[in-house]
């Protein structure tokens, strides 16, 4: 087998891989942050706290109920988007029409307290959370070594980003979501419930990231901060993306997942820096690059 | 006397520090044609936005069919039978002709697509495109089209023909008439005496955010000079 960079095939495809992992949930929490910010104009920064809280609920579910894995896909979204919905009405949306830093502080607060609130109890050290048995060990593809889990992570973002995207351009729910993203006051007098739009559409944001830190929990340990890592690179993603635009997100999201990969092939002290170069580009040679609509 | 459909008392309404009504009294009947009239700054659009719910500060009151609009929700004037077509359209960029169309659901007797689309033949053709694709006309069409999907029984108009070419104006008047025959009240605001002159059952004069002047259709020719005079035409 050939060798690309001085490196054998498989070892390339196994970074490949992990950069596809990577994308994966740069995608997934990036598309609950980008519509999210299109139709609530809110730069949530509680994200990466619902997607811990995901990773949490599962871990709890597991410890206390005795549900694996499967149960905690669907369960942990419910909960922490319902957290999400009652976050909405009861704090988020008293900053509506408001200078959107009000409400980035307001989710970073939140974020802080639920983060550090949390480490009180369940201190720093990672907790673990074990993939179902017929997701483990890996599939000797000839060119490579496949971990299934990663494959699956791959295969599971691939299918939620098309639903998301099927959801937000092909059913009534996602038409109002967009309508009310452009014109908010107009939409309402077409009989849509622009505020209840507003607390579902958070709701299910923090669903996905919710979901995101169950597909995580098996492998990064689960520990109250962290969201933390992964938030800020997320940030960078959508504003390479194009706030707001689901396609941009995506895009973003699995062409800087790769650039890390393939970075830490070729220049590995410099793959943590790949989104932030990127970003950096975009915002000084187009710094008008923004999308609010889907 | 029957009891109006739309029936608005003592409306003021500012926007920050600027107070644009100063106690605006109409009303509308079922079935019933009104024509706001009026220069440039008068608050005609503020009338019709404040009967939406789309001014920052109201006061007074505004009752429709006995509901008290001042106390309700955007969202549910399109239940009560209310619709509104702004002067900018508000054609969705994101949404095509017929996602425009079908963003509100359909309500008692609103239309079904098929019936715009016969009423409107020109939409029926670009159903796929964006909406911002279609000409000032076709958008103009769509907005009206839109809120015929509700059921609704008041239609709010605001300057439907500005900017529209001749034989576009005659088509929206053409639907108007159509509209009116089937027993739907209109609240207009028209630039275009002479297009509001062909359905309205009352005209209107608003001055310095107030209601100054109402006449029928049948006082108006003896009284057009002077109107004209009031509205500078």
């Amino acid at each position: 087998m050939g060798d690309i960079f001085s490196m054998p095939m498989p070892v390339l495809m196994g970074q490949i891989t992990l950069g596809l992992v990577t994308g994966s949930f740069y995608a997934l929490l990036g598309l609950g942050l980008s519509i999210i910010f299109g139709l609530l104009h809110v730069i949530n920064f509680a994200h990466g706290a619902f997607y811990m809280l995901g990773a949490l609920v599962a871990w709890h579910l597991a410890q206390h109920l005795g549900l694996g894995y499967w149960p905690a896909l669907l369960l942990a979204p419910l909960v922490v988007g319902l957290f999400g919905v009652v976050l909405e009405k009861t704090a988020v949306r008293r900053l509506y029409g408001r200078d959107p830093l009000y409400s980035l502080l307001l989710t970073l607060g939140i974020a802080m307290i639920l983060e550090y609130g949390l480490l009180w109890r369940y201190g720093s050290a990672g907790l673990s959370f074990a993939p179902p048995p017929q997701l483990t060990g890996a599939l000797n593809l000839g060119f490579m070594i496949l971990p299934i889990y990663r494959g699956w992570i791959v295969l599971c973002a691939a299918v939620i980003c098309f639903a998301v995207w099927c959801l937000v351009h092909r059913t009534p729910l996602g038409r109002e979501m967009r309508a009310a993203t452009e014109k908010p006051e107009l939409t309402g007098l077409f009989g849509i419930d622009v505020p209840r739009l507003r607390s579902l559409t958070f709701g299910l944001g923090a669903a996905l990231a919710a979901l995101v830190g169950v597909l995580a929990a098996p492998i990064y340990q689960v520990s109250p901060l962290m969201g933390q890592s992964l938030l800020i690179p997320v940030f960078a993603v959508i504003v390479i993306g194009g706030m707001g635009s689901i396609h941009g997100t995506v895009l973003a999201a699995y062409g800087i997942g790769l650039a890390e990969g393939i970075t830490r092939i070729v220049f590995p002290e410099a793959a943590a820096l790949a989104v932030y170069v990127v970003m950096v580009a975009v915002l000084l040679l187009r710094p008008d690059h923004r999308q609010r609509s889907f | 006397m029957t009891k109006p459909l739309l029936d608005i008392k003592d409306l003021c309404a500012a926007y920050g520090e600027s107070r644009v009504l100063n106690g605006v009294g109409l009303n509308v009947a079922a079935g019933e044609s009104v024509a706001l009239l009026g220069r440039n700054g008068a608050g005609k659009t503020t009338t019709l936005r404040s009967i939406v719910g789309l001014v920052p500060w109201r006061q007074g009151s505004i009752v429709f069919d006995g509901a008290d609009l001042m106390r309700l929700p955007p969202h549910h004037l399109a239940r009560h039978g209310i619709g509104y077509v702004p002067e900018e359209r508000g054609i969705y960029t994101s949404l095509s002709v017929e996602e425009n169309l079908l963003l509100p659901r359909k309500r008692g007797n609103g239309m079904s697509l098929e019936r715009i689309f016969a009423l409107f033949p020109n939409l029926a053709e670009r159903r796929k495109s964006a909406g911002t694709d279609l000409s000032g006309g076709e958008q103009q069409m769509l907005a009206i089209a839109r809120v015929l999907r509700m059921g609704i029984r008041l239609l709010i108009l605001d300057e439907p023909t500005e900017g529209l070419a001749p034989a576009i104006v005659q088509r929206i008047g053409q639907v108007l008439q159509e509209l009116r025959h089937d027993g739907m009240s209109i609240l207009l605001v028209e630039q275009n005496f002479r297009f509001a002159c062909r359905f309205a059952d009352r005209f209107l004069l608003m001055e310095h955010g107030r209601i100054t002047a109402s006449l029928t259709s049948s006082e108006l020719p003896g009284r057009s000079a002077w109107l004209g005079e009031r509205l500078g035409v």
